[in-house]
């Protein structure tokens, strides 16, 4: 009886402890996994799809197991209608969103993504960032806007040269002392009529009517304005950006120096076209150049006549949108791509744009990418002087009045003080129709 | 009760086109109607603000400029399609060898993409290396203008353009028109000593009238519409002298999202071809004879 007893409670501690140890292990198992968490990162970098998968995305996934990154890549002609079509809708276009500079005003003030500044603040020091591309990320645009976006890749505007052309005018490079007076001297020097038929064949410089960064580069340098320092208006009517724009324009009606621009085709098309010696544009042109038979370089946009030295910045940026449920996780993605993507793949990732943290930017895989040209010259316009005017309604101040003035200007249409007036008017009046319950005009 | 249920059969089969067409056509031009009195930049909902769009635009000196390049490219290109595809149907009219083919190559435009026959058209206009100036250099010993580039001959090239890719539809119209037209009119006035010129003016013209008044509205309303032309050649310049109504509709709408005061214009432009179909109506009358 008693050995009965003794079995039983041998074989129920036995049972008990069997039990307890599979709970307890089942415990350990049964555990719930960390949540899968699914990113959707948003860009246009079509061409670069399976580099951003492999270098950016996979790696991130390795140093994040808990998260999943999914890519949709928009191309860039529907990207910003789609980008405004769901912040309308209030549907997420996806969790990290690049945008460009020219339409994130229009997402700021339209309180479209998160403020990123107390995550900044806590995992990066500024000083580790080319710091003056972050303005272009504030709203109310300045130092003292919120940091609503991150700049990953930047761009500013530079001086390219045909170096071929240059040698066989005999005319010397230019260099970071030059001014627009060297510029123009050079230039006369570089325009030529080969064939004798009375028609120009080779231009010394392609200038801008003012729809690519060369017309600002040039006009702010040369002591001119196209907005009041408040962005509230436009100042291209003032006596000095009227002389300015007068500079321009003679470069194509009086100098004769530069053929009249198309819209046919871009600056880089132009300048790869062995047809115009200088042309100071976006230093993104750079890639549509990799390819050429001649030789050229680029170097720092000259000095005004007062040692002004002025150039257009722009860039790429990534933001979260507020309807995104993974704020933190995004941020974390963020992170990687401003400082963690492949070294050996950096400028083909950013199709060569500088990337904005400095240890990438200052990198050999950045410096010396393809196509090789002096990209120090860019960093060094970049940090010293660089500057950034987009507003809200820029794309229709730009199409609408801008451009179309300055091209009166430049076919001979309206004199420039006419369409700089006309310009200013128009530019004003699409500034000011921005405050709510103002119609267009 | 029966004869209710038989009356009301034919609009149960109905519902369903019915529906589809209350929803997505009737309920859109109500809608955009009611667009057009508001401050909507998609984003923010919209702000009521009754005639404000309308007196904008009355008030806008870039809305009168692209009004009259609207209508300076019906001017140009309505006539000159009219009068061209005229001349071709009256060619192809001919029952000549092989005039089947010559029907179909200049039909081929028609049916060609208008955004690929653009972007031919626009290489063709390149000032420096566009077959157009070559031929004027070097056959000619011209030099050809800047087209796209001028701001005198980007509208003419971009009418150019349009004529020649509806050409075909015009001359496929006019060539039913003509062969319409029964052959006993032309004995009786080649019986009556009528020579050639004569007998197209006085019995081709009259009887093809009411094809050439079906040409002309149908260009006019295309012409007024021009979109997509603008849209590959030009994007409106340059100095916004190719910017013409549904482009500049199009801008407003989708790229500045200025849905109310863009729906306003889509209004004025809807007005402004009734008005001028019913003119053309009222005026048909004197000069369209259906004999």
């Amino acid at each position: 009886m008693k050995l009965d007893l003794l079995k039983r409670v041998c074989f129920l501690s036995v049972s008990l402890c069997t039990l307890l140890l599979w709970l307890s292990c089942g415990k350990a198992d049964k555990s719930p996994p960390e949540k899968q968490i699914v990113l959707k990162l948003v860009h246009w970098y079509g061409p670069q799809r399976d580099n951003w998968q492999k270098e950016i995305i996979e790696s991130f996934e390795r140093e994040h197991a808990n998260i999943k990154v999914g890519m949709d890549v928009v191309p860039y002609s529907l990207y910003y209608a789609k980008t405004l079509a769901s912040a309308a809708s209030g549907a997420p276009m996806g969790d990290v969103v690049a945008i460009d500079d020219w339409f994130a005003p229009e997402l700021f003030k339209r309180n479209y993504t998160v403020d990123l500044q107390h995550y900044f603040d806590r995992d990066f020091k500024a000083q580790d960032f080319i710091t003056q591309v972050f303005e272009m990320c504030r709203f109310p645009l300045g130092e003292n806007g919120d940091l609503l976006a991150i700049p990953f890749a930047t761009g500013t505007t530079v001086l390219f040269y045909n170096r071929d052309l240059f040698d066989q005018a005999g005319v010397s490079y230019p260099d970071s002392n030059w001014t627009y007076a060297d510029l123009l001297a050079a230039a006369r020097k570089l325009t030529r009529d080969i064939d004798g038929d009375g028609i120009t064949d080779q231009w010394g410089i392609l200038a801008d009517d003012g729809t690519y960064t060369g017309f600002d580069t040039m006009l702010y340098s040369l002591g001119g304005q196209i907005l009041s320092p408040d962005l509230k208006q436009s100042w291209i009517d003032r006596p000095k950006s009227v002389a300015a724009l007068q500079y321009i324009v003679d470069l194509v009606r009086k100098e004769k120096v530069s053929p009249l621009p198309s819209s046919l085709e871009s600056m880089g098309e132009k300048f790869g076209s062995e047809k115009v010696a200088m042309v100071i544009t976006g230093d993104f042109v750079k890639l549509a150049l990799k390819d050429v038979r001649f030789r050229w370089d680029i170097t720092l946009p000259p000095k005004g006549p007062e040692g002004l030295r002025l150039s257009r910045r722009f860039g790429n940026s990534f933001c979260i949108p507020r309807q995104s449920q993974h704020p933190n996780e995004a941020w974390e993605l963020i992170k990687h791509v401003l400082t963690s993507p492949s070294r050996g793949r950096l400028n083909e990732l950013f199709e060569s744009m500088m990337p904005v943290y400095k240890s990438l930017a200052f990198s050999k895989d950045w410096i010396e990418g393809v196509p090789l040209c002096n990209r120090r010259a860019i960093i060094e316009t970049e940090e010293k002087y660089s500057f950034f005017h987009i507003t809200p309604g820029w794309l229709e101040w730009r199409e609408q009045a801008l451009t179309p003035e300055v091209q009166n200007a430049m076919t001979g249409r309206k004199s420039v003080p006419e369409a700089a007036h006309d310009a200013a008017r128009r530019i004003s009046a699409i500034l000011k129709q921005g405050e709510p319950g103002k119609a267009p005009l | 009760m029966k004869k209710f249920i038989s009356r009301l059969e034919p609009f149960l089969y109905l519902t369903p086109t019915l529906t589809g067409l209350l929803l997505f056509s009737a309920g859109a031009v109500v809608i955009s109607f009611l667009m057009s009195f508001t401050h909507w930049e998609i984003v923010s909902p919209p702000e009521w603000i009754g005639l404000g769009n309308y007196s904008s635009m009355l008030h806008s000196d870039l809305f009168w400029k692209v009004f009259g390049n609207t209508f300076y490219y019906t001017l140009l290109s309505v006539p000159l399609s009219i009068a061209l595809s005229l001349a071709l149907a009256l060619l192809v009219h001919e029952r000549v060898r092989g005039i089947a083919f010559f029907r179909t190559a200049y039909f081929l435009p028609v049916v060609s993409s208008t955004v690929a026959v653009a972007i031919v058209w626009s290489w063709l206009y390149h000032p420096e290396i566009g077959l157009i100036n070559l031929f004027l250099k070097k056959a000619l010993g011209i030099e050809g203008p800047k087209w796209l580039s001028d701001t005198d001959w980007a509208m003419p090239a971009m009418v150019l353009m349009s004529v020649w890719k509806g050409l075909g539809y015009n001359m496929v119209i006019f060539l039913a028109g003509l062969q319409n037209i029964s052959e006993e009119y032309y004995e009786a006035a080649r019986i009556d000593g009528a020579p050639a010129w004569r007998r197209f003016l006085n019995v081709t013209l009259p009887m093809l009238s009411p094809t050439t008044f079906f040409v002309l509205i149908i260009n006019l309303i295309g012409s007024f519409q021009v979109f997509e032309q603008t849209y590959i050649l030009t994007k409106g310049g340059p100095a916004n002298a190719t910017l013409t109504l549904s482009y500049y509709i199009y801008q407003n709408a989708f790229q500045f999202f200025k849905m109310g005061y863009a729906a306003s214009m889509a209004y004025v432009l809807f007005a402004v071809i009734l008005l001028v179909t019913l003119f053309q109506f009222k005026l048909q009358k004197k000069w369209v004879f259906y004999g």
